[in-house]
């Protein structure tokens, strides 16, 4: 069941409730069964019998490689166990995807190949805790850490329910020791999970499905568009999905802090980041830790005798590797390829940026910082032209379209222009929410770039905590997009 | 105490910065851009100046400065 | 603990006010006048199922049933009174199904023609709508049954912040809302003696929108239907599950769903002898939406669904 829906509002209470209730002995038995319970709520039948065989194979790899004692064995194991991972991951995600290229590609040959077209797969969260089996493999192999052996937290460890369908991807280290911690009542971590869980709430509901009303039109039909609306629609993605992505995490890690489970930090103002190395390092951190501590590093230490060329080589495989895991699309592994030659070239050029800045006197500097920041933000918005389009051919024509008549518009730019709608900015959303939303995102930016803002909030007095709490919902009430946004009428 | 100052003296020299004095608690984080980069550029320099070649395994394993001198000293001894 | 309790009692107080709040302000901005309004029809049908005689035949579904099913000749092929209960997709069909269970007698005839949304998420329990349609006909309540039912019918509400919204703020800034008006076709009188939707039928096509559709099937509403199956069949009576009539162009859109759709069908027992096909009808037999008839739509779909039933009594 998703975050934002009466379900779980009640789904969750009803959870910690019981497993309050119940002796300490009991309490990964509520959260396991809690976990499978919303796991089902998904209403895909099928994903109920991948969860328990991914973890089921992952345990007993864990166990037996830790048993074995020569080094070959231990490879060998490591390599099957993720392989097996690998493979229930490419049967539900990737098959499809697959079998459509390979007819393009018989036929490219001229074969004569029958393949039967594949049905898509419903696979929300195999490819985290598919990832999640595997970091554990290794941490057991590179003798990081021992093997669970028992069977009930390790399935908790893959299947609790607040990081289940979207992550954050955890490290056995960080996790189980937090589950076998006995609970004990913590008024503190209560306040700041539900403050937590609140604020991505607002983040989802009120920002980014917003921001949806103004992006789907475009990109479900972006052949209909040139020019400033493309650019428009890409920037508000680029917001949209932070807003989504961030705060269903916020709402993943508030519910579990009210159980006293501190889950990793997924996101850091991403768009705040001064290279697309930096961006990296706050945006999907937990996958992006994943993906260079696993594909990078390996990757990297192998090519090290090529130098900057063989780090170079190392970011764009591990980054076609991230393409290819969002999504089992040419548009999603030309996305991950972008990244990669971003980061290649970054590696290359900064040597070089680095003499021109301190040639320059302005390494340090304020305005450098700034136009980094915007260089980034463009860079990474550009990107998500792929992420977004429908598929690569959309994605290809929005390049090609995006610049169309920006000279004339930038000539001809005028507050009562941008409101009279010839820009097609405020499309789908009247003037004066349109205001609100710009108000609205500048606040959010501000503010999450406070450290700890959810403590600061806690940390003022009784008024003015209270006035948070009960404005954020106030506008999640009024502000929100909920279910069934659409207007009676509409429905026949 | 000689090894430790003969890798104080490589990082110097890959980090670009004299002021380095390395640590055996020391972690990638306390070394200013020690990142991605130049900790590949140190493992070439140490295996190049003292002969040895790291596994896999081991170099994914570092936790810290003091990992590293314990791996260096096993590998010169045999 | 015994602080934090009473803290979140008071935001979930606070909570329900505030979405009652909202719920009132778009009370407000529509009309509301039981005289007048499309939903309070719901009286007058279930008069209608109230007083008919067995054996009868009762319809339910979407508004295709509604806009798009000529009762008259039902009447006139098997010489029993018609029911059509049915009103608007949102008021879902568990709601139907527990109504027409009440008045069910043996030899009568359930014709359930569900819009392919119904398959699909949770509309099957209904949504805003139902909720409007319990306020004009409060006995109502009796037939939500289940707790699933009911989060599944309160939840969509949340949704009516964006009316609110859309509302309000164009009466604050002097663009002089007004309470949406009562249209001249979705309206209370808008039914005739066996509930069809009739004030359609003299009025020009208008330009409508054919949506897509997921791949994605809600296995629970197939079981709830087969459900209501057992349980009319257990009664003495005869069920029928037919497709809901759909035009050409968006046929052709939704083609690889349907497919799935049949094979789940035909999974479940459910529809085996016809496909979405044969209720497939040219555009211009279209009224004002995807899924409402004009007059000769409706006659045509009709002859069709005489067809079905004749297969399954004969």
């Amino acid at each position: 069941m998703p975050f934002n829906s009466l379900k779980y509002f009640l789904f969750l209470p009803v959870v910690y409730l019981l497993f309050y209730f119940v002796c300490e002995r009991a309490r990964w038995c509520v959260l396991l069964a809690a976990s499978l319970l919303f796991y089902a709520a998904l209403k895909v039948p099928y994903l109920l019998f991948v969860l328990p065989l991914v973890a089921i194979t992952t345990y007993g790899f864990g166990i037996w490689l830790d048993h074995v004692e020569s080094q070959k064995a231990k490879r060998t194991l490591l390599w099957s166990g993720i392989a097996a991972n690998v493979l229930i991951l490419i049967a539900m995600k990737y098959l499809p995807f697959l079998s459509e290229n390979m007819k393009l590609f018989s036929a490219l040959f001229s074969l004569d190949v029958h393949i039967q077209p594949v049905k898509a797969f419903v696979a929300i969260g195999v490819s985290y805790y598919v990832f999640q089996a595997i970091s554990y493999l290794l941490d057991i192999y590179l003798e990081i850490e021992k093997p669970e052996r028992h069977f009930g937290y390790f399935a908790l460890y893959m299947a609790f329910f607040p990081k289940l369908l979207q992550g954050p991807i955890e490290r056995v280290g960080d996790l189980m020791p937090q589950l076998k911690t006995p609970y004990e009542f913590n008024y503190d971590n209560m306040r700041f999970g539900m403050v937590l869980f609140t604020w991505g709430l607002f983040k989802k509901v009120v920002i980014a499905d917003h921001l949806a009303l103004l992006v789907d039109p475009i990109y479900s039909n972006v052949y209909g568009y040139k020019g400033l609306p493309l650019i428009l629609a890409t920037y508000y993605y680029a917001i949209q999905i932070y807003c989504d992505f961030s705060g269903y995490t916020d709402m993943a890690l508030g519910s579990a802090r009210i159980f006293n489970i501190n889950l990793a930090q997924n996101f850091n103002n991403p768009y705040l980041a001064t290279s697309i190395a930096d961006f990296w390092r706050r945006w999907h951190i937990s996958f992006s830790r994943w993906i260079l501590d696993y594909i990078f590093k390996p990757l990297q230490m192998s090519w090290r005798n090529w130098r900057n060329c063989g780090t170079a080589m190392a970011l764009v495989v591990t980054f076609l590797v991230s393409g290819i895991w969002h999504g089992a699309s040419w548009s999603f592994i030309v996305w991950g390829l972008l990244h990669g030659i971003y980061l290649a070239f970054s590696v290359l050029y900064k040597p070089i940026q680095k003499r021109i800045y301190q040639k320059l006197g302005i390494e340090k500097s304020k305005i450098t910082r700034f136009w980094q920041i915007i260089v980034t933000f463009n860079l990474v918005s550009f990107a998500w032209i792929f992420f977004r389009a429908n598929n690569f051919k959309d994605a290809l024509y929005v390049c090609n379209n995006f610049y169309y008549g920006l000279f004339d518009l930038l000539l001809d730019l005028s507050i009562k222009n941008i409101f009279s709608g010839r820009y097609n900015l405020t499309r789908s959303l009247g003037p004066i929410d349109f205001v609100l939303l710009l108000a609205v995102i500048t606040l959010l930016l501000s503010i999450e770039s406070k450290k700890d803002f959810i403590s600061s909030i806690s940390s003022k007095g009784k008024l003015g905590r209270w006035s948070v709490y009960l404005g954020l919902i106030f506008m999640i009430v009024f502000l929100g997009m909920f279910k069934g946004s659409q207007f009676i009428y509409f429905r026949f | 105490m000689e090894l430790q100052g003969k890798l104080n003296q490589i990082f110097c020299e890959v980090f670009d910065d004299d002021d380095i004095k390395i640590a055996p608690e020391m972690t990638a984080n306390d070394v200013d851009g020690w990142d991605s980069l130049s900790h590949v550029n140190l493992i070439v320099a140490i295996e190049s100046k003292f002969k040895i070649t790291f596994s896999h395994k081991e170099l994914l394993s570092f936790k810290n400065v003091g990992g590293l001198l314990n791996s260096i000293r096993c590998k010169i001894i045999n | 603990m015994i602080k934090i309790i009473i803290k979140i009692m008071f935001i979930a107080f606070y909570c329900v006010m505030l979405v009652l709040l909202m719920l009132y302000l778009d009370y407000s901005s529509h009309n509301y006048d039981k005289k007048t309004n499309y939903f309070a029809a719901m009286n007058d049908k279930v008069a209608m199922l109230k007083s008919a005689h067995s054996p009868k035949i009762i319809l339910i579904g979407g508004s295709n049933v509604a806009f798009g099913i000529n009762s008259d000749l039902l009447n006139q092929a098997f010489n029993r009174p018609v029911v059509n209960l049915a009103m608007h997709a949102g008021i879902g069909l568990n709601f139907l199904f527990n109504i027409t269970l009440e008045h069910l007698n043996p030899n009568d005839i359930v014709v359930v023609v569900p819009e392919y949304e119904h398959y699909q998420g949770d509309l099957i329990y209904g949504d805003l709508a139902l909720l409007d349609t319990i306020y004009f006909y409060p006995a109502g309540v009796k037939y939500l049954m289940e707790c699933r039912q009911i989060v599944a019918t309160l939840e969509p509400n949340l949704g009516r912040a964006k009316n609110v919204r859309e509302h309000y703020i164009k009466y604050l800034f002097g663009k002089g809302a007004t309470a949406i008006e009562v249209s001249d076709i979705y309206h209370r009188n808008a039914f005739n003696g066996y509930g069809d939707v009739i004030s359609h039928l003299n009025k020009a096509k208008t330009d409508f929108v054919c949506a897509g559709m997921g791949h994605v099937f809600n296995d629970s509403a197939f079981t709830a239907i087969e459900k209501f199956k057992y349980k009319v069949v257990k009664k003495g009576a005869k069920f029928i599950l037919l497709y809901p009539c759909i035009p050409e162009s968006r046929y052709i859109k939704i083609q690889a769903p349907l497919e799935i759709l049949a094979q789940k069908m035909a999974d479940h027992k459910l529809i085996t002898k016809t496909l979405p096909f044969k209720y497939v009808f040219p555009d211009n037999y279209f009224f004002d939406t995807q899924y409402h008839l004009n007059s000769v739509g409706r006659n045509e779909r009709t002859y069709k669904v005489i067809e079905d039933i004749q297969g399954i009594i004969y």
